[in-house]
């Protein structure tokens, strides 16, 4: 199955990586595809956004995997406002950009 | 004894050697060379955060309109393509393309630089989606993901 990858550095330690992949459509997956949108720190993953159902829930949910933010437990929240890749990048970047720019 | 395994996932054909179980299974690992059709990865250098948000766009709507092509994009500024691709890491990518040496340890030997920093550079690579690290026994066998393209001035 093709699948597409786009990769954008904001800095040496910090990159967006965004999948997508064609699918059959269907209830979960309105748009015919499927994307998932992570955010990395130092190579490790913080933040993803995916249009994969959670927990038996459709649509697209914002995982926060951050250590701090998390606390133990994951940290996920329903984003229905967020439709397609380009909002999820557009989400992420804003994310990274407030919470690391330190690192920026 | 080796044979030549189709993975559709990617739609290549892998080398594999085929291996007997002592249960009468037949299993196949994977080996590093491999032919057929590779992933195509681009690196696009951009002006400007407008331009890269053109490119952000260009990629959502391709996917919404269903063309994918099995492509990895890497969008940079020109600042930041000169602090990732250093002059000894485009040597590594140049050696790595290649094919001549087999193992990290080698890859390190031959360019004159120590282990663990050629394996960091990798690792940023593998990152990036540009290199494959695959562990076989007790070394790790660097590869390119595919033919990169850097088309600087389109």
């Amino acid at each position: 199955m093709y699948a597409d990858t786009l990769d954008i550095p904001l800095s040496e330690n910090v990159n967006i990586k965004a999948r997508t992949r064609k699918m059959e459509k269907s209830s979960d997956h309105p748009l015919g595809i499927e994307f998932a949108v992570m955010g990395f720190v130092k190579l490790l993953e913080v933040i993803r956004i995916d249009n994969s159902p959670h927990q038996g829930k459709p649509g697209t949910h914002i995982h926060f995997l951050d250590k701090d933010k998390r606390k133990g437990k994951e940290v996920v929240e329903e984003s229905p406002q967020i439709k397609n890749p380009e909002q999820a990048i557009d989400y992420v970047d804003l994310y990274l950009r407030s919470r690391y720019p330190m690192l920026l | 004894m080796w044979t030549y395994i189709y993975d559709p996932a990617t739609q290549c054909c892998y080398k594999a050697t085929m291996l007997l179980r002592p249960s009468g299974h037949i299993s196949y690992k994977a080996s590093k060379a491999r032919k057929g059709k590779t992933m195509e990865i681009e690196i696009k250098i951009v002006q400007n955060a407008e331009e890269r948000r053109k490119e952000i766009k260009k990629f959502s709507e391709r996917a919404i309109a269903g063309r994918i092509e099995n492509k990895h994009t890497l969008v940079l500024t020109s600042d930041l393509f000169a602090k990732i691709f250093s002059p000894k890491r485009i040597d590594l990518l140049m050696t790595l393309a290649k094919k001549e040496s087999h193992n990290v340890t080698e890859l390190a030997k031959k360019l004159g630089r120590k282990f663990e920093v050629v394996y960091r550079d990798l690792k940023l690579f593998e990152h990036f989606g540009l290199v494959k690290l695959v562990k076989e026994d007790k070394f790790i066998i660097p590869e390119l993901i595919g033919h990169i393209r850097l088309p600087v001035i389109a």
